[in-house]
């Protein structure tokens, strides 16, 4: 009775490990390498309209050793510039967007605009002309839209 | 009358020698370093580049002097640096590097660029690509649209690492502008010669704001370098050259 008992508090230790991640043994050392494995900081600067690659990229460029609380200058940089070209790659085709989408997408280039503006002085310079002749097309694209 | 005074006054200033047609001094902070002007031919760049490729995605204001570009941002890949690196390539020659030099001022290398005696060079390489052109009577004597249609030139419109990787632009319409009260023929304006160059970020909305038909601009704004003016008359073909937009023959 006892060894049944036994097994099937195995079984299900098992069980809970397989579908959801829980670990078998919880004493400190193994506890502290589930955090250091995930990307932390990833989710929290991640744009809510990121491409689909983003993760996936993110931590093939992360060292594995990084702590978690190391600064995300990495995936900072990453981030804005994903988010920059997904924004601005739509100017080409910025004639058959809603003017619901045209205004998601100035709205976008407002949020970008402050994390641009915390990048060194020539970058900063560079990417906020960019960034400001994009929205620019976006806005005109609006205006000129029949009815406007 | 106006047009013609216009016109007038373009031409005197669009009798630079074909070479020299398009060249931009660049003279912000040169003098500061003790170094010659640069000088830039838009001539051996356009040959390879399209303008948007410049204008947009590397980030060149279209006034002369208005990028402010220094050495420091050149050597972080900005600006000339994107692709005067000393690693990328054109067709299959390494492109040398801007501003690479560390201490030795005035050297060999810096006059590459910051050029202050007319190059000879410079000249004999203009005349034997220009031989090779369709030819055009005026500005720097090529009919680039038609260089580039012919496919004598392939301006490359993407550059990695720098440019966004776009779908490729679905153009407008042509249309035509009225000359209203002029008695000259309209011009008929096309898009799809104009978006293989430039995009739209180039034109829309800093050059034009407008929606069409909305506002008239006149020969005399163009040649103040306003509207088409920006580009026609200081790089694209001069606007003396009447008939290559108003193409129903009155003039």
């Amino acid at each position: 009775m006892r060894n049944t008992e036994k097994s099937l508090a195995i079984a299900l230790a098992i069980t809970l490990s397989v579908f959801f991640g829980m670990p078998l043994v919880t004493d400190g050392a193994s506890a502290a390498t589930v955090p250091a494995t995930a990307p932390a900081t990833a989710p929290a600067t991640a744009p809510a309209n990121a491409p689909a690659t983003v993760p996936a990229t993110v931590p093939a460029t992360a060292p594995a050793t990084v702590p978690a609380t190391a600064p995300a200058t990495a995936d900072t940089q990453v981030d804005w510039k994903t988010e920059f070209e997904d924004i601005c790659s739509k100017t080409q085709d910025s004639m058959s967007f809603t003017t619901e989408e045209l205004k998601s997408l100035v709205d976008r280039c407002d949020a970008l605009k402050p994390r641009i503006e915390k990048l060194d002085e020539t970058e900063r310079k560079v990417y906020l002309r960019r960034l400001q002749m994009c929205r620019d097309l976006l806005v005109f694209v609006i205006e000129s839209k029949p009815g406007k | 009358m106006l047009i013609l005074a216009a016109v007038d006054e373009a031409h005197a200033k669009s009798i630079a020698a074909p070479q020299d047609y398009g060249k931009v001094i660049i003279a912000n902070y040169s003098a500061r370093a003790g170094l010659a002007p640069v000088v830039f031919n838009h001539w051996v760049h356009r040959a390879r580049y399209t303008c948007r490729l410049c204008h947009v995605d590397i980030g060149f204001a279209m006034a002369k002097n208005a990028t402010a570009i220094t050495a420091a941002a050149n050597k972080k890949g900005l600006y000339c640096g994107a692709c005067h690196n000393g690693k990328r390539t054109y067709n299959g020659k390494i492109i040398f590097a801007s501003c690479s030099g560390t201490t030795a001022r005035k050297n060999a290398a810096c006059e590459r660029c910051h050029s202050p005696k007319k190059s000879t060079v410079q000249e004999r390489d203009f005349k034997s690509f220009a031989e090779k052109m369709p030819r055009n009577t005026s500005g720097n004597g090529i009919d680039w649209e038609a260089a580039e249609s012919s496919g004598r030139i392939k301006p490359i419109d993407v550059l990695e690492g720098v440019s966004i990787q776009k779908p490729r632009i679905k153009a407008q319409k042509d249309f035509v502008i009225e000359s209203k009260g002029t008695g000259t023929s309209a011009v008929v304006f096309s898009h799809k010669k104009h978006a293989v160059w430039n995009g739209c970020e180039v034109c829309h909305p800093d050059i034009f704001p407008i929606k069409k038909g909305a506002t008239k601009y006149t020969m005399r704004e163009l040649e103040k370098g306003e509207y088409c003016g920006v580009c026609h008359d200081k790089v694209a073909f001069p606007i003396v050259d009447c008939r290559r937009c108003h193409t129903g023959g009155k003039i």
